[in-house]
């Protein structure tokens, strides 16, 4: 049951997390709110970015932010599934005899900054699978749950692909938001390197705990939601199926699959919170559209068609949005939006 | 309908009914053009009702249309209104407020405080008219065709234009005419137009009843004795039949007789004339049955055959009108008198020669001249 006390918690705790992370990240707003936005709704987040933008020291700053045990797992060719979720040893007790015990790998944490995600097989990869799905982990037949909250917050470069293995589509559908890290604006950039130059450490402080974390998320669950609004929220997901009934022309010609359940699930838990913290007590339109791009992007297997007329994700989302805005007759009175909500429509690092 | 039951609400409510009344009247004006023009086109194409019955049925269902439209399509329901609201910036807060009305709950009752909040800054006036253009320029063509067809029937009513059915299906222009037939039996002909199409009240042109050598007219099968008739005022399609009758020698000579008495007046005619008719002023003089030349004649001017003169006791009295006589389309029938041109042409020779050596023409000849051409 929400109270009064829970929203007001959730305001300042929002208001000291943004306050916090921006102590150690520069500008990247869009980026930081998708991520915090990720956290609370419990989704796991892909940063996609080249190097040098702030992906990792994001990520640090977060774990130090929530106040939670920080993993950071570098990817790479040779690293083995183990490697990420453990394995049993053999350790020998009082009385000399050998016994297997299991080992906890680096994934039993809270944060799990998996760098490079791209750079491990497949097979290491799908080690992650369970975790992030499930909360679990199994290794010999031994099923261990992991503590909450967790998350996996992964980065992958998308330049670099010579000896990369592209993260498959189950992969993909477990992040909750693909949130594409830009490249810091001029401002931005002398900020970031007037602060470098003074120190390279994080000076975040914890703005929460885990426990916190867990009751932000309750709160923002509890945010009503009107049912058009969520009928609208699944249409938008199942236009992205070219196949479907509801399907927009632009996933008919630009889009081979489309987004999974999972990808409503993970709009309507995010546009909650998205609410909440603008401090609204309803999903409106405006979130759901606006998380779309974070939500979507990874979730649709593009055409050749898409590919061979460099027709991104984002400008498919986009499409669809407007074919769903003027189908539903959704689109504002003339000039009647206030300016102030027009400002709050976050494009979470749209390219 | 469920009822605007938030006070907020009303302004907002009344705004949309009111769009929803002027979308009404357009879709019924479309509706009442529509209907119009099609009761107007069946007016016109198939002369049933006229320009009254097309302007009513265009009124009952304009009328009934805009009244169907308004209930059944564009009456706002209190969601509707929800929904226009919130898009005036209200980020689907008063969508989620109606929804979660009855619900209890701290968030809810936050929600719904929030919703009002907002709803009180928002001016039921910037709630703009959404009047679909579509709507608009169908209503506008159904204006334009309904009123234009009402008008084609107007006209085709004063009969200024033709009906659709006339245009369609032209009327026979003969059907309204009327047929008058003159037919000869054996033994003559008909001179003139046998087959005359008059409107009604119309007369026909003279035709005349022309016997062949050997037959003599009789009379008409209506009666008329008049070798020469015409009809006025005719009403009634109808033909008259020329009746002749065979000459024959013997009994029949006393009719042959006084018929030729009457061609002797051709011959009398000819009698005073100088010239080229000395037969005739012969047989004119005897008064008898010269008759059958005469009869047979072509202008009088011919040898008679001098068998009715031996035989016959003609009774004419040389008044005849040469009716008799053979037509030719050189002659002229004036006044009920045969004028001939032959005669004319021979007369006009001998005129010219009497001029050419200064003399003077007879009073006969001059009357003659006179008379053709004042005639003519």
């Amino acid at each position: 049951m929400v109270t009064e006390q829970n929203i007001q918690k959730f305001s300042t705790q929002c208001k000291n997390i943004f306050e916090q992370i921006g102590r150690d990240v520069i500008g990247q707003k869009e980026v930081v709110e998708g991520a915090v936005i990720a956290m609370i709704a419990g989704g796991n987040v892909l940063l996609e970015g080249v190097p040098g933008v702030g992906k990792t020291r994001l990520v640090r700053s977060l774990g130090r932010v929530f106040d939670l045990p920080f993993s950071r797992i570098q990817f790479t060719p040779d690293l083995m599934p183990a490697d990420v979720t453990g394995t049993n040893i053999i350790v020998k007790d009082e009385n000399g005899n050998s016994n297997f015990q299991f080992q906890p790998g680096p994934i039993f944490s809270n944060i799990i900054l998996a760098d490079e995600i791209n750079r491990a097989t497949p097979k290491t990869q799908s080690a992650l699978l369970e975790a992030m799905q499930e909360h679990t982990v199994t290794v010999m037949g031994v099923s261990r749950k992991l503590e909450e909250p967790f998350f996996v917050l992964a980065t992958q470069n998308p330049v670099e692909q010579d000896g990369t293995y592209p993260l498959p589509e189950a992969q993909m559908d477990r992040f909750m938001f693909k949130i594409i890290v830009k490249n810091p604006s001029l401002d931005e950039l002398m900020d970031i390197v007037n602060m470098t130059q003074k120190t390279m450490a994080e000076v975040a402080d914890a703005a929460c705990n885990g426990a916190d974390l867990l009751e932000m998320r309750a709160t923002a669950n509890q945010i009503p939601v009107a049912e058009e609004v969520l009928r609208y929220a699944m249409m938008l997901c199942s236009a992205t199926h070219p196949d479907s009934e509801c399907a927009s022309e632009a996933a008919k010609k630009y889009v081979r699959l489309g987004a999974s359940p999972r990808a409503g699930q993970a709009l309507i838990s995010a546009a909650k919170v998205k609410a909440l913290m603008d401090g609204r007590f309803n999903v409106s339109y405006d979130d759901v559209n606006a998380l779309a791009y974070p939500v979507l992007r990874h979730r649709m297997k593009l055409t050749f068609e898409a590919i061979a007329e460099r027709v991104s994700a984002d400008e498919i989302v986009k499409m669809i949005i407007d074919e769903l805005m003027h189908k539903n007759k959704l689109i504002d009175e003339p000039a009647e939006a206030p300016a102030a909500e027009q400002e709050k429509k976050h494009k979470f690092g749209r390219k | 309908m469920e009822k605007i039951k938030h006070p907020l609400f009303q302004k907002h409510y009344a705004r949309l009914v009111t769009e929803a009344i002027i979308k009404s009247i357009i879709g019924g004006v479309l509706i009442g053009f529509c209907a119009n023009f099609v009761a107007a086109a069946v007016a016109w194409f198939f002369e049933f009702g006229g320009i009254w019955l097309a302007i009513g049925v265009g009124l009952v269902a304009g009328i009934a249309g805009g009244v169907l439209l308004y209930f059944l399509k564009y009456r706002p329901d209190v969601h509707e209104v929800a929904r226009r609201v919130d898009r005036l910036g209200l980020q689907e807060r008063v969508v989620t407020m109606l929804e979660y009305q009855q619900d209890d709950s701290y968030i809810a009752t936050l929600q719904r405080e929030n919703a009002e909040t907002k709803l009180k800054s928002v001016e039921h006036r910037k709630l703009r008219f959404r009047l679909p253009t579509a709507l608009i320029v169908l209503a506008a063509v159904a204006l334009v065709l309904g009123s234009g067809m009402t008008t084609v029937v107007g006209l085709a009513e004063s009969e200024v234009i033709p009906s659709g059915s006339d245009l369609v299906n032209p009327e026979d222009p003969l059907a309204q005419y009327i047929a008058v037939t003159y037919e000869a039996g054996e033994g003559g002909e008909i001179e003139g137009e046998t087959d005359q199409l008059l409107l009604p009240g119309e007369g026909t042109t003279p035709v005349v009843a022309v016997a062949e050598d050997g037959w003599m007219f009789i009379g008409w099968d209506d009666g008329n004795e008049d070798p020469e008739r015409s009809e006025s005022d005719v009403q009634l399609p109808i033909t008259y039949t020329a009746i002749f009758q065979e000459v024959t020698e013997g009994g029949e000579e006393g009719e042959d007789g006084q018929q030729g008495g009457q061609d002797q007046g051709e011959g009398d005619k000819a009698e005073d004339l100088p010239e080229g008719s000395e037969s005739n002023v012969e047989n004119g003089d005897n008064g008898n049955g010269d008759k059958g030349s005469g009869s047979n004649s072509d202008n009088g001017e011919s040898e008679g055959k001098g068998e009715g003169e031996e035989e016959g006791e003609g009774k004419g009295d040389g008044q005849g009108l040469g009716a008799g006589g053979k037509w030719q389309d050189s002659n002229q029938f004036i006044d009920g008198n045969t004028y001939y041109r032959d005669h004319l042409e021979m007369y006009y020779e001998m005129a010219q020669q009497i001029f050419s050596e200064n003399g003077e023409i007879p009073p006969e000849m001059r009357e003659f001249f006179e008379t053709y051409f004042g005639g003519i």
